[in-house]
């Protein structure tokens, strides 16, 4: 189903043809926030169709008196699923690091 | 019925079959006015449930396209212009879309200011519109030129010799009605005139469908 298509079928479901305090972005964003709630739901249960993967830039910084390496996991995985089960694994190179 | 059997039936009433003490002209400026009476009732169910138009407003259906010009915004209301129908917007003049009638009232700005709710030129269905002092006013700007399709009720054209109401039969009696209890106030006959303004009010729901 397409977006155009489930933003129809929330209007006709609904009756919101023609209602001011519904457009489509809105509707739109209702829309984002019910696939995020799911996308949680399922996340860790197989769900590949969503998986991928993004590089670490890592930066050398002081944690608690030891040397450690920080990655912005907002920089480097924008659309990452705010959840702590999204991480499915880390892979590092001992060479770069 | 046309409008000179209306006039027939009003002066069998006013048993006057002939202009004496009512001349034509004020009955039918009084049919005239009845026939803006039964749409005035009309309108008020029409405003509860815009989704449906009664059938007594149904011939005052009627649509105007035209352009906004650069950077513009709004545009004059037609002329006769009662009560908007539905709206397509293009802000570009192409393809138009539906629009939503923004209402004017207390929150109007504040949704205007809502992100979710906003006018984005960029985006079909977020367009938004509303009328204010004569002009319909869209929230996205024309660039360069903007294109739109109004539809909305017109007010009828005058019950005159030669010209009939523009609403369905099925109202014309009550249309006679109204004019008898008004033409009686001419004749100082209070008392009746009321009696027969109560049975013209009457007759106004059984007329909307």
């Amino acid at each position: 189903m397409t977006l155009t298509t489930m933003r129809d079928v929330l209007k006709a479901n609904l009756q919101l043809h023609g209602n001011p305090n519904f457009p489509d972005n809105l509707l739109t964003h209702y829309l984002n926030v019910a696939q995020r709630d799911i996308q949680t739901q399922l996340n860790g249960l197989g769900m590949k169709k969503w998986e991928t993967s993004d590089a670490l830039t890592l930066t050398g910084t002081s944690f608690n008196g030891k040397s450690v390496k920080t990655s912005s996991l907002t920089t480097d995985c924008p659309n990452m699923l705010e959840s702590p089960k999204s991480i499915i694994y880390i892979d590092c190179d001992y060479l770069t690091a | 019925m046309i409008s000179t059997a209306m006039l027939t039936k009003l002066r069998t009433s006013l048993d006057e079959a002939s202009a004496t003490f009512w001349s034509d002209t004020e009955c039918y400026a009084a049919l005239a006015d009845g026939q803006r009476e039964v749409i005035n009732f009309a309108l008020i169910f029409y405003n509860k449930n815009p989704e449906h138009i009664p059938e007594v407003l149904r011939p005052l259906l009627t649509s105007i396209s035209s352009t906004i010009g650069s950077s513009g915004s709004s545009a004059n209301l037609p002329s006769g212009f009662i009560a908007p129908v539905s709206i397509k917007y293009s802000h570009t003049n192409t393809t138009q879309v539906p629009t939503f009638i923004r209402s004017n009232g207390q929150g109007h700005f504040f949704k205007q200011a809502n992100s979710l709710l906003q006018s984005v030129a960029t985006t079909p269905f977020t367009y938004f519109c509303y009328f204010l002092a004569g002009t319909i006013v869209f929230e996205t700007a024309a660039a360069p030129t903007a294109g739109y399709t109004l539809e909305y009720l017109v007010l009828p054209s005058d019950i005159a010799a030669g010209q009939n109401a523009t609403i369905p039969d099925f109202t014309h009696d009550a249309i006679v009605q109204y004019a008898y209890a008004q033409l009686l106030l001419k004749d100082k006959k209070h008392q009746e005139a009321a009696q027969e303004w109560q049975k013209f009010m009457a007759m106004l729901p059984n007329l909307i469908f």
